[in-house]
């Protein structure tokens, strides 16, 4: 312990007697585990941390799918999850959950809050319990009972100001009232849905049928049974709905999903990624490291040396090194923990909701820092340490070192431009699917519309009051001076939401359950003119399209394609001289006057136009395809207005809001963005992914490059002598810089190639956030290559003009 | 009385190309304790070569070394450098201390390598300063003392662990003349309370304070 302290003591001296090279390690060190910490921290909680409910890897979301498109959905009906709980033994619960934003008033200014319909397992399923008053009971989920809540802790302190005493007070949710039965525990999560401000009361509604697949479903799985057995129950269970109930179950198959797997699966490509490259950063921090020693070893080797010489044992001395290495990782370690903290801000977006809070310094974090700093010990301390002292004395104490020991620095060189390469060719990647992603027509011109919802509360607005509404609303925001269109929809494009039905095309194979989906829009006849939606054929929804009118539908080209390419459509080509655009336009043309109707209805209605697809749910993702009802013939509640103007979409907030408080006060106007916003959350993980690599791979090239000119430094002063001779017989100056540039090319050809393997291993990584475009893209590699090969001359310059600037006389003379 | 050290039929050569370059041929050599021996000769006849071999840093040798009664050249690495730690102290031409420690901490070195308690250590070093009128200058660095005044030092450093055997190097090689006799009459003193000392020079002068010397020329023992 003594030869210890003494080594760290001495450690701590020489340190402090080198300040530019403490500087430089400390800084190494902090840059690679800072990410690589802030990173870990976000993987922890998405993937590692335990979920804040007890024995939470028994929980499940479950849902159905069609079986020949496995994730198309995660939703079922009251009346199938019904049957899994007659018929099922493997859960111990099962709770249903419908998302829903009621309009809060009597209460201060109408205010539009996040709510969840639940059943009464939901406690049961999530193991928890109100802190305050009772849970929902079976009671509570009659149909027609009177409606209660149980609310946030936050809600109850800022709303109700914490007083018990709100127990038995009753909201105006949507005009109805809900008693206030409990409070939440103030540390409450729910996972997805169910973290609302509120938890209503479900109720199954008499007009669902089995195709109502609106609902999610939480379940826990009962003790003993694993996740297998109750998969393959429930895969029995729906081939015995599919048989009994072949209208709305056939094709469909239950889904289970471990919750974890709900929640964080989106992101998990990314994380995974970004995981897989900060730590490729801290490997690259900590080979540098090692040069860094390796070349402070070799100047060492005469002290060393004496060390040997004097009695040292060759362990002793490698303890020695050690030491050293520990204060530069303590050092670095601190300094990487506040780093952390600076990537770990870029980091939140990519954490959902349920799992965000703080994160203390807990078991895992310190032991994976602990790992990491070891880790990278290992390999900057350890490695340095057993090379330098493998000597042999004599040379030692006149401070020569051997051919292996030489080699080294540039093998980890070479090694760090490989790492930079890597890190460089995926962020040139994500970079690339952006730039092809921006390319992507999204399908409206998004440019300078606003969007809001303002949905009505059944009890005022029935049916027959909820078109003329809008309609009104819709001529208000017209009159608004800037605005140039308005409209309104079920459906905000880009927005998140959707609403898909099934059809049935008149005349065309497959009906029921096997009908085709499409994504529904209820709109108003301005829709098309205010969002900048293309006609591609016959006409968009007008003004004779009223109630009591023949029931007229838009299909997008996309389900229009679908139609023609099915039995028995199929309208012969017309082959003719006319471009493609117009060949397709003719085409389409051929399914205006097919009849449509909806799944569960029996009014037909005709198709009257087409228009061009949207990409709604991404500039990457495919869809069924898009149909456009009008307000006025299929009433709806649910709406979001859209607003048209030439100037900035966002100064128009305050003329909307006016705009419906004129005609109630009651309504709350939320969810407000313009549709370019929308559009850009779409890519906004990969955004982040390509920030974060850029960030990465541009602190990673930087390190190879002061990597680079140390190593051709040492190069360099130990060829002083060969290179003073070259200059004495003859070499010109430019000669002798060549040759270190071409030794510096040479190793970026090397590390170029080692890079290239690397980044092949490491495709299976990136494949899920590129689009349009391959791995091995010849135009990011080329960039990269060059942009490391200019790192490479960069980084030789100095080194290169020193040699160049050699005195052979003096050189000689030392010598 | 046995030799403190001996060698017998020792060579030592370097590979050059597909054959060898002899440093050392057929050495003979027995050092009685309490001898001062000096070994002498033109450049490259083998001397600092010869030196290192007696000091344990080389092993590359062929032939029998003996010293203190163990057979060097058969020794294991880890054997023969406990022995070297244990018998051997040794003095550089270029003093070859460390640049990062005082002179105290220069003499403390050696004795913690073998294992000496700390309140040894302390207590040793303090009779070294003492010993070689180096007291004021503990907390100085090498850098701050002449050359003399260092090599004073790397002379107390090789003395400190009492070894049996003091091996020198060319010791007034980067010393002016005063600083030389200086330095040889402290290896005279040390050799006159019992010190085995063979020392490496190329000057007669030095050689006057010895007993005997060893003369190589071409790796062979001449005289």
């Amino acid at each position: 312990m003594d030869a210890f302290l003494a080594d760290v003591r001495y450690a701590l001296r020489r340190l402090a007697r080198s300040p530019g090279f403490t500087l430089a390690a400390v800084l190494t060190l902090a840059l690679g585990l800072g990410a690589n910490l802030a990173v870990f921290r976000a993987v922890d909680r998405l993937l590692l941390a335990p979920l804040p409910y007890p024995d939470a890897d028994r929980i499940v979301t479950l849902g159905e799918m069609e079986a020949r498109k496995p994730k198309s959905g995660h939703s079922t009906s009251a009346l199938n999850a019904g049957e899994w709980r007659r018929r099922g033994r493997s859960f111990s619960a099962i709770a249903l959950a419908h998302g829903w934003s009621p309009t809060l008033t009597g209460l201060g200014p109408a205010e539009r809050l996040t709510a969840v319909d639940v059943s009464p397992e939901v406690f049961s399923v999530l193991g928890t319990a109100p802190r305050l008053g009772r849970p929902f009971s079976a009671a509570d989920a009659v149909p027609g009972g009177p409606g209660v809540t149980i609310v946030s802790d936050a809600f109850f302190r800022a709303r109700l100001g914490g007083d018990p005493a709100a127990l038995g007070r009753a909201l105006l949710l949507n005009g109805t009232p809900h008693t206030v039965i409990g409070v939440l525990p103030a540390g409450y999560r729910g996972p997805g849905e169910l973290q609302a401000e509120l938890l209503t009361n479900w109720q199954a509604n008499a007009r669902d049928t089995r195709a109502s697949r609106s609902l999610r479903a939480f379940a826990r799985l009962r003790d003993g049974v694993s996740l297998a057995a109750a998969r393959a129950e429930m895969a029995s269970i729906s081939e015995q709905l599919a048989r009994e109930f072949p209208a709305d179950n056939k094709g469909m198959v239950a889904e289970l999903q471990p919750l974890r797997d709900a929640l964080v699966g989106e992101v998990r490509p990314a994380l995974v990624l970004l995981f897989a490259t900060s730590s490729l950063l801290l490997l690259l921090a900590s080979v540098n490291l090692a040069n860094l020693m390796l070349a402070r070893g070799l100047a060492r080797r005469r002290e060393l040396a004496v060390r040997l010489a004097i009695g040292a044992s060759r362990a002793r001395i490698v303890r020695q090194l050690l030491a050293e290495a520990m204060v530069l990782g303590a050092l670095g370690c601190g300094a990487g923990l506040l780093t952390a903290r600076l990537t770990e801000a870029a980091l939140a977006g990519l954490v959902p909701e349920t799992l965000r809070g703080e994160s203390p310094l807990d078991f895992r974090l310190v032991a994976f820092a602990t790992l990491a700093a070891a880790g990278s010990l290992a390999l900057f301390g350890l490695v340095p340490a057993l090379r330098t002292t493998r000597m042999e004395l004599r040379p030692g104490l006149a401070g020569q070192a051997s051919t292996e020991a030489r080699r080294l620095p540039d093998v980890l060189a070479a090694t760090q431009l490989g790492l930079a390469l890597v890190l460089l060719c995926a962020s040139g990647l994500v970079l690339r699917t952006l730039t092809n992603l921006a390319r992507v027509e999204p399908g409206l011109q998004t440019g300078g519309v606003l969007t809001a919802a303002v949905q009505l509360p059944g009890q005022r607005y029935p049916e027959a009051k909820q078109a003329a509404f809008y309609e009104q609303l819709v001529e208000r925001l017209e009159r608004v001076p800037g605005v140039s269109a308005a409209a309104v929809a079920s459906v905000v494009p880009y927005g998140g939401n959707w609403d898909r039905v099934g059809l049935d095309v008149e005349g065309m194979a497959g009906q029921g359950a096997e009908a085709p989906e499409a994504d529904r829009f209820i709109v108003t006849p301005q829709y098309a003119k205010t969002v900048g939606l293309p006609l591609r054929a016959g006409r968009f929804l007008g003004p004779e399209d009223r109630a009591g009118a023949p029931l007229a539908v838009v299909v997008d080209e996309v389900f229009g394609l679908r139609i023609l390419n099915a039995a028995p459509f199929g309208a012969a080509e017309i082959a003719s001289a006319k471009s493609p655009a117009t060949r397709s336009a003719d085409r389409l043309a051929n399914v205006i006057g097919i009849r449509l109707k909806l799944i569960g209805r029996t009014e037909w209605a005709t198709v009257v136009g087409v228009v061009g697809h949207v990409k709604h749910y991404g500039l990457d993702a495919e869809s069924g395809g898009q149909v456009y009802l009008p307000l006025a013939q299929s009433p709806w509640r649910w709406m979001s207005v859209f607003v048209r103007t030439s100037g900035d979409p966002q100064a128009l907030g305050p003329a909307l809001r006016a705009a419906v408080a004129g005609l109630d006060g009651d309504l709350a106007v939320f969810d407000v963005a313009t549709l370019d916003e929308l559009l850009q959350r779409k890519t906004a993980t990969r955004r982040l992914a390509m920030r974060l690599l850029s960030l990465f791979a541009g602190i990673a090239l930087a390190l190879a490059g002061v990597g680079l000119t140390g190593v051709l430094a040492g190069w360099v002063a130990v060829r002083k002598r060969e290179l003073a001779i070259r200059l004495a017989i003859g070499a010109r100056p430019a000669e002798v810089l060549l040759l270190v540039v071409r030794r510096a090319a040479s190793l970026a050809g090397i590390g170029l190639a080692g890079g290239l393997l690397a980044t092949l291993a490491a495709a299976g990584l990136l494949r899920g956030l590129l689009f349009q475009v391959g791995v091995l893209d010849p135009a990011v590699l080329g960039t990269v290559a060059l942009l490391l090969f200019a790192t490479a001359v960069a980084a030789a310059t100095t080194p290169a003009l020193r040699a160049a600037r050699l005195d052979p006389v003096t050189v000689l003379r030392s010598e | 009385m046995a030799p403190l050290l001996s060698l017998r039929k020792v060579d030592r050569w370097y590979p050059q190309g597909a054959g060898r370059t002899y440093v050392l041929r057929q050495i003979d050599l027995e050092v009685k304790e309490g001898e001062f021996v000096t070994i002498m000769g033109p450049s490259g006849a083998g001397k600092s070569t010869l030196l290192h071999i007696l000091g344990m840093h080389d092993p590359q040798f062929e032939g029998e070394f003996e010293f203190a009664g163990e057979a060097v050249h058969k020794l294991p690495s880890k054997k023969r450098l406990d022995l070297q730690r244990k018998h051997i102290g040794f003095v550089f031409q270029k003093y070859h201390l460390l640049d990062d420690l005082t002179v105290a901490e220069n003499l403390e070195v050696p004795l913690s390598y073998r294992d000496v308690k700390k309140t040894d250590r302390q207590a040793r070093v303090a009779d070294v300063l003492d010993r070689f009128q180096i007291v004021g200058k503990k907390d100085l660095y090498p850098a701050q003392l002449s050359g003399g005044q260092q090599q004073l030092v790397g002379v107390a450093r090789a003395v400190i662990a009492e070894p049996s055997l003091l091996l020198a190097d060319e010791p007034t090689g980067n010393l002016h003349s005063e600083q030389g006799r200086e330095i040889m009459r402290l290896f005279k003193k040390l050799n006159d309370a019992g010190a085995t000392i063979i020392q490496v020079t190329h000057s007669e002068e030095n050689a006057s304070y010895g007993h005997r010397v060893v003369r190589l020329a071409d790796g062979w023992i001449a005289s």
